[in-house]
């Protein structure tokens, strides 16, 4: 089928209002929270039910153009750009909650369910939907499976994998699948939990079950302030070390700390601080009572310099304001914002930090911290002019360089970002070739003709200024048939 | 035994030959008389790094799960997601993880596998995640395998997390009175704030049980709390090997013993309709074990009642598979993606799949 042959089958079902093609609206479509990579898609197709994701994804199979399943665009690792003159299928308004089960502590959704109001649906059966990310009010629940995304509360609770019962998608050949369900289903061969972080390129997820857990009795939240950002990571490892389990364990550098405090995120971090540990215990009065007094030991341990709890659910809410508005905030300090997404071994927390500090130095870079401690979790950010190219080409060495060191010291290139376009070529730092081909046939045995977000996961060996080249060839053409 | 050695034995097979059937020491009731050759790993036996200050251990695949018990303990630590009466290998439960009753509140296995390394049924290598915590770097092969009896690929090497050893252990039992009230305290358990390690029922002897663990305040706290939801119960306290001795007997299948899975409001009417041949109930953890009826057609409406409540049956052992000509695991939507991905990694059928044991 010739591209004119797709538009027009297209136009049998979707109202032109949601095939975009012109050129300024699909510049809205060009990267995702990872605003290093740009590449317009060929089109972008807003889609509203299971049946039109699937007439869509046919459509294009039969024409064998590529796609890209997006939900709000939150993404951090330019996992929903479009290359390859792929097509962009937009689900954020598929956002139905089609049933919440509070005696079986389920909840089936459609893609673009926003994470926060499922939590807060959640909340009305004294329910929560635990995966939390920094956006869990912009991004969607779709993204969350796409990318296994964390958060916060992770560290307790496990990654969005974990509450995943089951998935309806659609595969690249338009035909659709059920892989896994809710209570009842037998065990069989996980598909689930590769389709879960499989980054959009098995197919489109059109309904998810996931499971949903107790909301705590009592949580207790505290911040720690440090005068080294040293001593506040030996904290965490000391934490860990004494086998507690708090819910949250979150430190934010010096830098980020000045960043929140002149923001409308202000939550009354000490500005003196080189650094601050957010901590949240949760459970049953006792038990975090018992925890909580632990935890401040473990902190006086280390001298910390101040330690605050939270009085009420008011304060509570403040201390988190900043840590979850902490890239926000980051806006003051540069026009653009590189979040990397390392993971190390906790105990070698303070001394990757330390790299990670000397290499912004080297690079005559602004370098903040922000990060989930608990799970050796890295979140350097890098605040640059984006339209400056030589601090562009700093930003990309120093991002390299930084995860190299987390793959040196024996931890990995994403913790819950995913490899997107981002580390795709970086892959080869943590795999070899054969274990990169082991990976590339489980694509394959999915997506034979490698239609469902194309080029990113895997190496493909160049840079994605060529297809984004080639995407806006795809665009002119578009236009020209429409 | 090498990586080198397996993948040569694996390679070693004749394209008559039947497949090989990858297996850890065999103590799992995995069909004895299966045709197929049987690839042990049982020579993979180090352990090769245990860290108890990161609470991660690597370990080969033939590894006795009581061995590595008995030296994560040494450090204050246990496996996490394997249960106190597990036997075998590392290797063995990773193919075929029993499901856990405690899964809701600690996870099942697969989740506490950090990485896994082996080769595929075409010999190439195949690695996946690590020895961090959290990990998204590439496909999620852990997940995918864990579960797959080595239908797949052979895993030969893990790392896992471990966790500190709870400090206490509670058992709250109390007995069923029966019927509908019998399960108002199940359900009452059901809207506590928090998941009991795991909720026990035996309709045959009519009692419950609820096992909680942590640390000492922790476990005071949940237990009275079960026992003021389930009514004139009675609190003791456990330890690991209590628990395991509790467990253990609900846990053996016979060979007519079926695993059930339920949504959790289905379980009151089907426990009334066969009352008398519940082994054990689960219900947190969605299933539970049942002799299955010698009568056919009895069976056979049970099997359909399971299903029309949106549950399903399995066999619970392959002796069971074979004199009830029943499923070990049943078919599903998603096996033809297995079919395919088994064209890819294990193009001549070097390894065997359900359908064909």
């Amino acid at each position: 089928m010739t591209e004119s042959g797709v538009l027009r089958r297209l136009l049998r079902r979707l109202p032109r209002s949601r095939i975009l093609t012109d050129e300024a609206e699909l510049s809205l479509y060009d990267s995702d929270g990872l605003t290093l990579h740009r590449s317009a898609p060929g089109a972008v197709l807003i889609l509203e039910s299971s049946e039109e994701v699937r007439f869509a994804v046919s459509t294009l199979a039969e024409a064998r153009i590529p796609f890209v399943p997006r939900g709000a665009g939150t993404g951090l690792s330019g996992g929903a750009v479009a290359l390859a003159g792929a097509w962009i299928l937009d689900v954020h308004r598929m956002r139905k909650i089609i049933a919440i089960d509070s005696l079986e502590r389920t909840a089936v959704i459609e893609p673009g369910v926003i994470n926060f109001d499922l939590d807060l649906a959640a909340a009305r059966h004294g329910l929560r939907f635990a995966p939390d990310p920094s956006s869990q009010k912009a991004c969607t629940v779709g993204g969350n499976i796409a990318e296994n995304s964390g958060g916060p509360h992770c560290f307790l609770h496990g990654m969005t994998t974990r509450h995943v019962l089951g998935i309806k998608a659609v595969l690249a050949d338009g035909s659709s699948i059920t892989i896994g369900g809710g209570p009842g289903t037998a065990a069989v061969i996980d598909w689930r939990g590769a389709w879960v972080g499989s980054e959009g390129t098995f197919g489109v997820t059109i309904e998810a079950t996931v499971q949903l857990i107790p909301r705590p009795q009592v949580v207790r939240t505290a911040l720690a302030s440090f005068s080294s950002l040293e001593t506040a990571c030996q904290t965490v490892s000391a934490i860990i070390a004494g086998g507690l389990r708090p819910a949250a364990l979150e430190i934010l550098d010096r830098l980020t700390i000045e960043a929140v405090e002149a923001s409308v995120f202000r939550a009354g971090y000490p500005r003196e601080a080189e650094a601050v540990l957010l901590i949240e215990s949760e459970g049953l009065p006792a038990e975090v009572e018992e925890e909580a007094a632990q935890v401040r030991q473990a902190c006086e341990a280390h001298r910390s310099i101040d330690f605050q709890e939270a009085r009420d659910a008011a304060s509570r809410e403040r201390l988190w304001r900043g840590r979850k508005g902490a890239f926000g905030a980051m806006g003051r300090i540069g026009t653009d914002l590189y979040v990397l997404d390392g993971v190390v071994p906790r105990k070698r927390l303070a001394e990757v930090i330390l790299g990670v500090q000397e290499i912004g130095k080297k690079h005559r870079l602004l370098l903040s911290n922000v990060f989930h401690a608990g799970d050796g979790n890295l979140h350097p950010n890098i605040s640059f002019d984006g339209s400056d190219p030589e601090q562009k080409r700093r930003v990309l060495a120093a991002g390299e360089e930084i995860l190299r060191l987390c793959v040196d010291s024996g931890g990995t290139l994403s913790g819950e970002h995913g490899i997107g376009i981002e580390k795709r070529e970086q892959m080869h730092l943590v795999f070899d070739e054969e274990e990169l081909q082991t990976q590339r046939l489980l694509r394959l045995a999915v997506d034979p003709e490698g239609l469902a977000n194309p080029e990113k996961v895997l190496p493909t060996g160049r840079g994605c200024t060529e297809a984004g080249f080639r995407s806006q060839q795809h665009i002119d053409r578009t236009e020209e048939i429409l | 035994m090498s990586l080198a050695m397996l993948r040569e034995k694996l390679l070693s097979r004749h394209r008559d030959d039947d497949p090989w059937n990858p297996r850890g020491d065999g103590n799992r009731d995995l069909d004895p008389t299966c045709p197929f050759q049987p690839l042990t790993i049982e020579g993979f036996t180090r352990v090769e790094d245990l860290d108890c200050e990161e609470m991660v251990v690597t370990v080969e695949a033939g590894v006795k799960v009581a061995e590595l018990r008995a030296l994560a303990a040494a450090g204050g630590l246990v496996p996490s997601g394997i249960l106190p009466d597990e036997g075998g290998t590392i290797g063995g439960l990773f193919g075929d993880p029993r499901e856990t009753p405690c899964h809701p509140s600690t996870g099942r296995l697969r989740d506490h596998v950090l990485g896994i390394e082996g080769i595929r049924g075409d010999g190439g290598a195949l690695r996946a995640g690590g020895r961090v915590v959290k990990n998204v770097t590439g496909y999620d092969l852990v997940r995918l395998l864990c579960g797959s009896a080595g239908a797949l690929a052979i895993v030969t090497r893990l790392h896992l997390r471990l966790e500190k050893a709870a400090q206490r252990w509670g058992l709250i039992r109390w007995q069923l009175a029966g019927g509908v009230s019998g399960w108002d305290s199940i359900d009452r358990i059901r809207q506590l704030p928090f998941e009991p390690w795991t909720t026990v029922l035996e309709p045959g002897r009519q009692c419950a049980w609820a096992i909680v663990a942590g640390s000492a305040a922790g476990v005071a706290e949940k237990s009275e709390m079960i026992a003021e939801a389930a009514s004139e119960a009675t609190i003791e306290e456990t330890d690991e090997a209590g628990l395991a001795a509790a467990l253990s007997p609900l846990r053996a299948s016979s060979a007519t013993t079926l695993r059930v899975r339920l949504p959790w409001r289905q379980w009151r009417h089907l426990v009334e309709e066969v009352p008398g041949r519940w082994q054990a109930i689960y219900p947190s953890a969605g299933f539970g074990l049942l002799e299955a009826s010698s009568d056919g057609e009895e069976l056979e409406r049970w099997v359909a009642g399971i299903t029309d409540g949106g549950g399903s049956v399995v066999a619970e052992g392959s002796s069971c598979a074979r004199n009830l000509d029943l499923p070990l695991q049943p078919a599903c939507e998603a096996d033809r993606l297995t079919h395919a991905l088994r064209n890819r990694w294990d193009p001549e059928g070097n390894l065997c799949w359900r359908e064909e044991r």
